[in-house]
């Protein structure tokens, strides 16, 4: 019993206190962690709804939106766009999330 | 603008007719005690409806259509209609912090707008569905597309107390089961709307203690939303007093990008002076990716008040916490949330909720976002 609740502190301690190291996400990253829970919901951009035709929970269709639809998503999460949207309207993204995004653009936004 | 702003919110649109802020406040220990459903939620049973009109509102008759025409015993129907007025506030461009702006927009739209059935056949086997219109959509698609079933399941029941088993489409029962998806610890953990799963479940409904445990799989007959994927879940609760709860609950699911295992603990309180029910939740979540990058660990946390100072008002407030990655700072979010409720009579609510949250808390460049929300709810 006290091996276990020794590993689970071990466990709690090395999940909170490190940063993991993000300084190249993959668009595999981006996507599952970033894109799916917070613009694939069910009234705006999952498969089932596809506001404005975009499929942001399917990665490949979502890979093109952020390559070719959108290059420029950013300005559109920082409500900089020349529309004056900011996306997720409900639920603006925290900008260290957006600065991951940006670091994959500084990449080349490669598809891996 | 406004598009984008109803179709995000229609995220708040839910399946109606779960408040858990009703259990222990109004006497009734088991959320079964008012919904057919073993875990609540979705159509209520008669005696729901007359603690409807005698408990809950400040009057009038409960009954369907308001008790012009009663269903036989072995059907059970209902509807149910939502409106709301929405105000979005918020700041744009966190950075930086002298070119801020801010938005302010407001709509008009349906929430919901469902159709309830239940049939009781040889005693204890049952069949519910719920029926409506999903309501943000691409255009091209026919209304036929737009018909949603969020519930639809078959169930034997040993009776009101005991065993059961039911299979088909549901939440699998977890938590403290809140009707405003909007919260962290609905949208974030797998209770988002329409991410309902299709289920095999069974488990135990006593007055003092309960026990759900759920196969659960992704909605594989329409496009599942969100993570999808499949997985077990389980949820238990122990009522030792007529005025306290506590549960626990854990769910695992493998979806094709990332593995989720979450637990968490639930307590429910009612203090019989003040006429104050205290709701609170917190889940630990591991949540790793395929090929992605390292796991992550995750904190979703709920802390609520309801005051019911007489019959047909309710106060509530919420805090609110999602840390999405708890080694990373910089992405968590808080909010504080308040809401004003008033049943006047039986089949009607009007409410008025408003909602701050400060998003990338821990960082220097938080963003603050506000809704105001204004809801009429009437049920059939």
């Amino acid at each position: 019993m006290r091996r276990l609740a020794l590993c689970a502190l071990c466990a709690l301690a090395g999940a909170c206190g490190s940063e993991p190291d993000l300084t190249h996400p993959s668009w595999r990253y981006i996507h599952a962690a970033i894109v799916v829970p917070n613009c694939a919901t069910s009234g705006c951009h999952s498969t089932l709804s596809q506001t404005h035709g975009f499929d942001l929970q399917n990665r490949d269709t979502a890979y093109q939106v952020f390559t070719i639809g959108y290059p420029d998503v950013t300005s559109l999460l920082r409500g900089k766009s020349p529309n004056d949207y900011r996306m997720p309207p409900d639920q603006p993204l925290p900008e260290a999330d957006i600065e991951l995004i940006e670091r994959w653009y500084a990449d080349g936004a490669q598809d891996n | 603008m406004r598009a984008a702003l109803v179709c995000a919110v229609l995220g708040a649109a839910t399946s109606a007719l779960a408040y858990p802020q009703f259990q222990l406040s109004t006497g009734n220990v088991r959320c079964s005690q008012c919904h057919f459903a073993p875990a609540g939620g979705g159509l209520i049973n008669g005696y729901g409806r007359s603690e409807a009109g005698d408990t809950i509102s400040a009057g009038g008759d409960g009954r369907f259509l308001h008790g012009l025409w009663e269903p036989p015993s072995w059907l059970g129907l209902g509807a149910d209609v939502r409106v709301a007025g929405l105000m979005v506030h918020q700041s744009q461009d966190p950075q930086p912090a002298e070119n801020h702006t801010k938005t302010t927009d407001f709509e008009v739209f349906p929430m919901l707008a469902d159709l309830y059935g239940r049939v009781q056949v040889a005693g204890q086997f049952s069949a519910s569905v719920t029926l409506g219109f999903r309501g943000k959509t691409r255009p091209e698609q026919s209304a036929a597309a737009r018909l949603i079933s969020r519930n639809h399941y078959l169930m034997w029941r040993e009776g009101p107390t005991g065993w059961y088993v039911r299979a088909g489409r549901f939440y699998a029962p977890y938590g403290l089961r809140l009707p405003e998806h909007t919260a962290y610890i609905e949208r974030f953990l797998g209770f988002d709307v329409l991410e309902e799963s299709y289920n095999v479940s069974g488990g135990y409904v006593g007055d003092e203690w309960e026990l759900h445990l759920t196969a659960f799989t992704a909605d594989f007959i329409r496009e599942s939303v969100g993570q999808g994927g499949s997985g077990g879940a389980a949820y238990f609760e122990h009522r030792p007093t007529q005025a306290l709860a506590w549960g626990a609950q854990a769910r695992v699911s493998a979806g094709s990008e990332t593995t989720r295992s979450q637990g968490g603990l639930v307590g429910k309180a009612f203090l019989d002076g003040p006429r104050i029910l205290l709701l609170a939740e917190a889940d630990l979540v591991r949540e790793t990716f395929k090929d992605a990058g390292p796991g992550r660990w995750q904190l979703a946390g709920y802390l609520g008040a309801a005051w019911l100072p007489v019959r047909g008002w309710m106060v509530q407030l919420m805090l609110e916490r999602w840390d999405e990655d708890l080694a990373r700072s910089g992405v968590a979010r808080d909010a504080i949330g308040a809401e004003l409720q008033w049943f006047p009579t039986a089949h009607v609510e009007l409410s008025l909720y408003g909602r701050l949250q400060v998003i990338g808390t821990g960082s220097s460049d938080g963003s603050p976002s506000q809704v105001v929300l204004l809801q009429a709810h009437y049920y059939l």
